[in-house]
């Protein structure tokens, strides 16, 4: 019988953790979608003070973090290629190394910040509400994300990842990507655009 | 029911790391075009970056359809309202 469902089910019963991550990932599609909104509509209603602030942005600065990013979810695909081939050890050096510059990332956002404010940019005007909103709110994600890695790490380091079990790791992947995803554009619409 | 293609090897997801990174140093480059030409040019950047994350580090190209459905239910909820907006927007 369980055989049976498990055949007929849209996606094998092992798998459900992944649907659900799926379905969260869609709603959070929606969530930076309605952010991206608000920011076209400050972008079109202010853009004397989106070109004024413009020069005070650190494009080498936010460079180098997407680049530490984009690291990051490669470090992600390995880590799930180690396990798959059965190498724990792998496993845990790559998920060490996604903590190390996730954590470099947050770093990186927390010294823009500083600097913009020190600057004199103000969280209540036209650039700053949306720029540290949303930029805040994909920095609380990244922070989640880092959350979710610790508890995948301890999980590794007990041996609960194998060669044919690995669904942990898959969905935290998962997630970390699309928080990459989600800088991808950021990075265009605020810094680059 | 779709079953998952088999997975890319690990050369391949070098390549796609490869081409993430020099799309962001062709991005960086284009942000000092005059802003006719790199608007345009910086989404065409950022969508190939994103469907290149999308496609291969989520596997979504290898993996059960459900799963990309359930992504394309959440992009045809909001990029209609993104596209109403920016249209709007200019001329108001």
């Amino acid at each position: 019988m369980a055989e049976l469902q498990a055949e007929t089910a849209f996606v094998p019963q092992r798998e459900n953790a992944k649907l659900a991550v799926w379905a969260f990932l869609g709603g959070e599609v929606v969530f930076f979608g309605t952010l991206i909104l608000t920011l076209i509509v400050f972008r079109a209603r202010e853009a004397a003070a989106f070109a004024e602030v413009r020069t005070l942005l650190s494009i080498p600065l936010v460079g180098l973090n997407t680049f530490i990013l984009i690291l990051s979810s490669y470090l992600v695909v390995r880590a799930l290629g180690a396990i798959r081939a059965g190498r724990q050890r792998s496993l845990l050096w790559h998920l060490a190394g996604i903590f190390v510059l996730g954590a470099l990332f947050l770093g990186g956002q927390a010294l823009e910040w500083s600097t913009l404010l020190a600057e004199g940019l103000s969280v209540k005007s036209a650039f700053g509400t949306p720029f540290f909103a949303i930029t805040g709110l994909h920095g609380t994600h990244v922070l989640v994300g880092l959350i979710w890695l610790v508890y995948v790490i301890v999980l590794a380091l007990r041996g609960r990842f194998s060669s044919v079990s690995y669904l942990g790791v898959e969905t935290f992947g998962l997630y970390w990507h699309f928080v990459d995803v989600v800088w991808i554009v950021l990075f265009t619409l605020f810094y680059l655009i | 029911m779709n079953e998952p293609k088999t997975h890319p090897a690990a050369p391949r997801y070098a390549w796609v790391f490869v081409a993430l990174v020099a799309l962001t140093g062709l991005e960086v480059g284009a942000s000092y075009l005059p802003s006719r030409v790199r608007v345009p040019l910086l989404l065409l950047f950022a969508g190939a970056k994103a469907l290149l994350v999308v496609l291969y580090f989520m596997h979504l190209r290898f993996d059960n359809r459900i799963y990309a459905g359930l992504l394309l239910i959440g992009l045809l909820l909001v990029s209609p309202l993104i596209l109403i907006v920016a249209l709007i927007i200019p001329a108001g």
